[in-house]
Formats: structure tokens, C-alpha cells, sequence
């Protein structure tokens, strides 16, 4: 079987010299639910960059669906943090996802199609934003802006989704709203690669967990036992269960 | 004014030159406001006086000298805005500095007396030859066509530059292209507004327009026309009153946006005032 995303001993530098990943491999299976965890700084997002090809790294062993990224860029969705986008910038609802319809390197005179139109429709209203689909986006709410950017990746039809921290600084009810989407996704036989630093908030909905800092100290079901998170976190961690099976927490002392 | 319009050649030029002058601020003034480029604009503006200076010196035309310096200036910015964001102001007060240097240092050898650099530096649209009329027009048109052709390009760069760059846009070649577009805005109102004001000139229609529209391509419809408004009752100003165009035209662009921005800030507050009543 082809795998949807396959990492070959991924190292990558920061431009100081300072060890960003260490010997990645990493292999995902097409129709994997994976989140990936670690530490702040641990190297999560840089692994997405890197093989996203945002950062440069000497090793050109990364693979999407058995191809080069170059070669399958319709297939690849990504969903970045969205602290990290100025929702001043004068644009519709509308008009974020119509920017995930330009295929090409450049596009002269673009125009939509009739059937562009309707698609857009189709993924506002799965993503239940139909109804502000003229809005502006410096007037959404946090939850409503990270779904539309997950809009703006599924409007390219991919099979593999990529997501930067998508509920970091949302409220618990849209953190349960994308959890859901992200499901009903999954179960279509979307594969889905998830980074969070949220143990708690991924443990319960991935299928499985891979824990990067700096380099990948564990694939797997997501019951992780005490020695591994201790090692990721670099410091000792106690683990909790809270009556959900896979729920497990770095908790030290920060839980009450 | 009018009479003065139909009678002179000079006026002819200038209000064709401001019409011009509005497109540029209109377009580009939107697109550096919005990506916060205003002091590479300005650090590319203050460059091209080297150009002017050397253009005196060596007996060429100096706006061909301001385009070769802000050009080159504009693509070493937009190399270190690419390659490492933390060294970009420094690369842009570097270039500043050492245009403006340039320029003296290049006026200070000329063996006969240096010329009067007043209106490169502050801007005098009443001097607007036909030969510079025909070139703003070359490069007004260069400007508008590529970002009309490839407006959806530009805003998903500009909204989202990572994702374009990732979905597999070119965005190497926009960050570069629109380098050199502010580079030709910045020689074109040259004489207009003038090295020193220029940054003024292009920023300020712009973000006025920000304050009354929430979209991009009517921020620049917008901006256009109120450049269009500006220039011309700077010119009137100057004109009537016998003073320097570039600061009069520069002074109503501020004043306007301050304006602009108090009204928005007053109806804020009474907004705001109004629903702690209710």
C-alpha cells in the first residue's frame, strides 16, 4: 500500500545551526487519524514546515501518497495556526476560500466558475459557515476563523489534511465543533495529521499519537505510558486517566 | 484654477500628473499599507536621490538614475523581507542612508555648481515636462496591468503568503515583482511629492480608504479617488496661494486621514456611549 505520507531520516538546522529534528522517520498509513504532540519548541510545527517544503533540509526523503509534494500539491491540505494570520486584511469568507482554488503558479485573470460557486457553497456549509459567507473575517470568531481556513483546504478536494494547532485559542464549544468535522472527515477516509500541545484535547478523538521533540520518540496507539511522555517533556509526568479510554494527561502537579 | 488649466501647458501636465500620481497611490499606496511595507517604501524612496545625484554627475537624465537605485534597492529589501525578517528594517535604514549619502557625495563632485536638488527632495508637479508625463503614464500602465492581470494572485500572497506558497504559487516572483512595482511608484511620483514625501503621499489615500471599506479592490478604487481629490486641491493650493506643491498636496493627504480617523473614532465612542445607555 501506498502510504499517504512517508518521512525518510528528516533532519533539519535552524539558520543558527541549533538542531530543529533529529533522524525523523514517520510513516502514515491513508486513512490514519494521527496528532502529533510535543513540547513548545519541541519541533511540531518545523516538521510540518519541513516537509512542506517552507523550511529547507538536506534530506529529500519526503513523500506524500509515494510522490514529491511538487507532484501531488492538490492532494496535500493544510491548515495553519491561525494566530499567525492578520484578520485585518480586508477579505470575505468567500473570498479565503476562493484563494485555495488558484492551482497554478501564477493566475491571470482567474474568474470562478458556476460550478466553483456551488462547490464553495457545498464546503461553507459543511464547515457551517454558510451563513457568514460574506462576512469579513476580522468580524468572525476565533472558532469560525479556523474552520474557514479548514474550508479553504478541503476546497482543493484533498485526501491528506495537515493541521497546525487548529484548536489552540478557541472556545471549548468550537474546539468540539472541529473535533467533529475532523471525525466526519477521517471516517470519509480523509487521512488527518493533527499537531497540538494539547494532550488532552487530541487523545481522545486520534486514532493514533506520535510524540516529536526534536526527534520522534513514539508512533502509536494513543495510550502512552508514563516513561515516554516524562522523556518528551523532559521532566517527570504523572499520567491521569479521566474515565475516557486514551485520555491521558501531563499533569505534574498542574491539575487539580 | 480652471482658466489657469486651460491656458497653461504647465497646469496641463501637473493636473494629468496627478491624475497619474492617484492611480500609483491608489494601487500600490493599498497593497503597502496592508502588507505593512511603508518603510521599505520609504527606505526605497530616500534611495533614489543617489540616483538622482548620480544622473547630475555623470549628464543623464537623473529619474533614469532614481530608477536604477530604488530598483536595486527594492530587490535587496525584498531579499532580506524573504530570507530573514529580523534584518529587514536594518537592510531598509541601511539603503536610506546610503542613498541619501550617495546623492550628496555624488552632487558635492560635479565640477560645475551642484544643481538644485529642492525639487527631487520635496517634489514640484508644476514641473512636469511632456517627455516626464510620457513616462509616468509607461510606468503607470506597467503597474496597473500587472496587478490587474494578476489581482487573485495578490491577494491570496497578500492574505496568506505561506499557504500561497505552499499550494504551489510562485510567490518568490510576486515578493520580487512587487519590490519592483513600489520601486516604479516611488520614481513616478517623484516629482509629485518628492523624495522626503512621498511616503506620505502613497500611505496616506490608502489609509483613509482602510477606514471606509472593508474590501481590497474598493480600498483601491477608493484610494485613487481620494488621491485624485487631494492632489487636486493641493495643486489648487499651490497654485493660488504660490507655495511649495508637494508639501501642500502631502499636508491635505494627512490632514484628511487624521480626519478621516477622528470621525471614526468619535462615532466609536458614541457608539459605544449610546449602548451603555440603552
Amino acid at each position: 500500500m501506498i502510504s499517504a505520507l512517508e518521512v525518510k531520516n528528516l533532519s533539519v538546522r535552524y539558520k543558527e545551526g541549533n538542531i530543529a529534528l533529529k533522524h525523523i522517520d514517520l510513516t502514515v498509513i491513508p486513512g490514519e487519524y494521527l496528532g502529533i504532540i510535543g513540547p513548545n519548541g519541541g519541533g511540531k510545527s518545523t516538521f510540518f514546515k519541513a516537509i512542506l517544503g517552507l523550511i529547507p533540509h538536506q534530506d529529500k526523503k519526503v513523500f506524500f501518497f509515494g510522490k514529491p509534494l511538487e507532484q501531488v500539491r492538490a492532494l496535500v491540505g493544510y491548515v495553519p495556526q491561525f494566530a499567525k494570520i492578520d484578520k485585518s486584511y480586508p477579505i470575505s469568507c468567500k473570498e479565503v476560500i476562493q484563494t485555495g482554488l488558484l492551482k497554478k503558479s501564477l493566475n491571470p485573470f482567474h474568474k470562478r466558475s458556476k460550478e466553483e460557486d456551488v462547490f464553495i457553497d457545498t464546503i461553507l456549509d459543511k464547515v457551517d459557515l454558510s451563513k457568514l459567507k460574506n462576512r469579513q473575517i476580522e468580524n468572525l470568531s476565533g472558532g469560525e476563523f479556523q474552520r474557514l481556513l479548514i474550508a479553504r483546504a478541503l476546497v482543493r478536494k484533498p485526501k491528506l489534511l495537515l493541521l497546525d494547532e487548529p484548536t489552540a485559542s478557541v472556545d471549548p464549544a468550537s474546539k468540539d465543533k472541529i473535533f467533529t468535522l475532523l471525525d466526519t472527515l477521517n471516517k470519509e477516509g480523509m487521512t488527518i495529521i493533527l499537531i497540538s500541545h494539547d494532550l488532552m484535547a487530541i487523545s481522545s478523538s486520534v486514532k493514533n499519537l506520535a510524540c516529536i521533540s526534536e526527534h520522534l520518540i513514539y508512533h502509536g496507539e494513543p495510550t502512552l505510558n508514563e516513561k515516554i511522555v516524562t522523556e518528551m517533556y523532559g521532566c517527570p509526568v504523572d499520567l491521569i486517566a479521566h474515565g475516557v479510554p486514551h485520555r491521558v494527561l501531563p499533569a505534574h502537579g498542574e491539575h487539580s | 484654477m480652471i482658466d489657469a488649466i486651460l491656458s497653461y501647458h504647465f497646469m496641463q501636465n501637473a493636473l494629468l500628473a496627478t491624475l497619474l500620481s492617484s492611480i500609483i497611490c491608489g494601487i500600490i499606496g493599498t497593497i503597502i499599507v496592508e502588507k505593512k511595507l511603508v518603510m521599505m517604501g520609504g527606505g526605497i524612496a530616500h534611495t533614489a536621490y543617489g540616483g538622482v545625484g548620480l544622473g547630475y554627475l555623470l549628464g543623464f537624465n537623473p529619474i533614469f538614475g532614481a530608477i536604477g537605485f530604488s530598483t536595486v534597492a527594492a530587490l535587496g529589501i525584498g531579499y532580506t523581507n524573504r530570507t530573514g525578517k529580523k534584518n529587514s528594517d536594518i537592510t531598509t535604514a541601511l539603503f536610506w542612508s546610503l542613498g541619501m549619502a550617495s546623492g550628496v557625495l555624488f552632487t558635492s563632485l560635479m565640477p560645475s555648481y551642484p544643481p538644485d536638488m529642492n525639487s527631487y527632495l520635496f517634489g514640484n508637479i508644476l514641473s512636469v515636462t511632456d517627455s516626464l508625463l510620457i513616462m509616468m503614464a509607461i510606468l503607470t500602465a506597467i503597474i496597473f496591468a500587472f496587478i490587474a492581470v494578476f489581482y487573485h494572485d495578490w491577494n491570496s500572497y497578500l492574505f496568506d503568503n505561506e499557504y500561497a506558497t505552499i499550494s504551489g504559487m510562485n510567490t518568490k516572483f510576486l515578493e520580487y515583482l512587487l519590490s519592483i512595482l513600489i520601486a516604479l511608484s516611488v520614481v513616478t511620483l517623484i516629482r509629485v511629492a518628492g523624495i522626503i514625501l512621498i511616503i506620505a503621499l502613497i500611505s496616506a489615500p490608502a489609509a483613509t480608504a482602510a477606514l471606509m471599506s472593508q474590501k481590497l479592490k474598493n480600498r483601491m478604487i477608493l484610494a485613487t479617488l481620494i488621491g485624485v481629490i487631494e492632489c487636486f486641491l493641493g495643486l489648487t493650493a499651490s497654485y493660488t496661494l504660490n507655495i511649495a506643491s508637494g508639501a501642500s498636496i502631502v499636508i491635505i493627504a494627512v490632514s484628511v486621514h487624521f480626519l478621516a480617523k477622528s470621525i471614526q473614532l468619535l462615532k466609536a465612542y458614541w457608539n459605544v456611549k449610546n449602548k451603555d445607555v440603552r
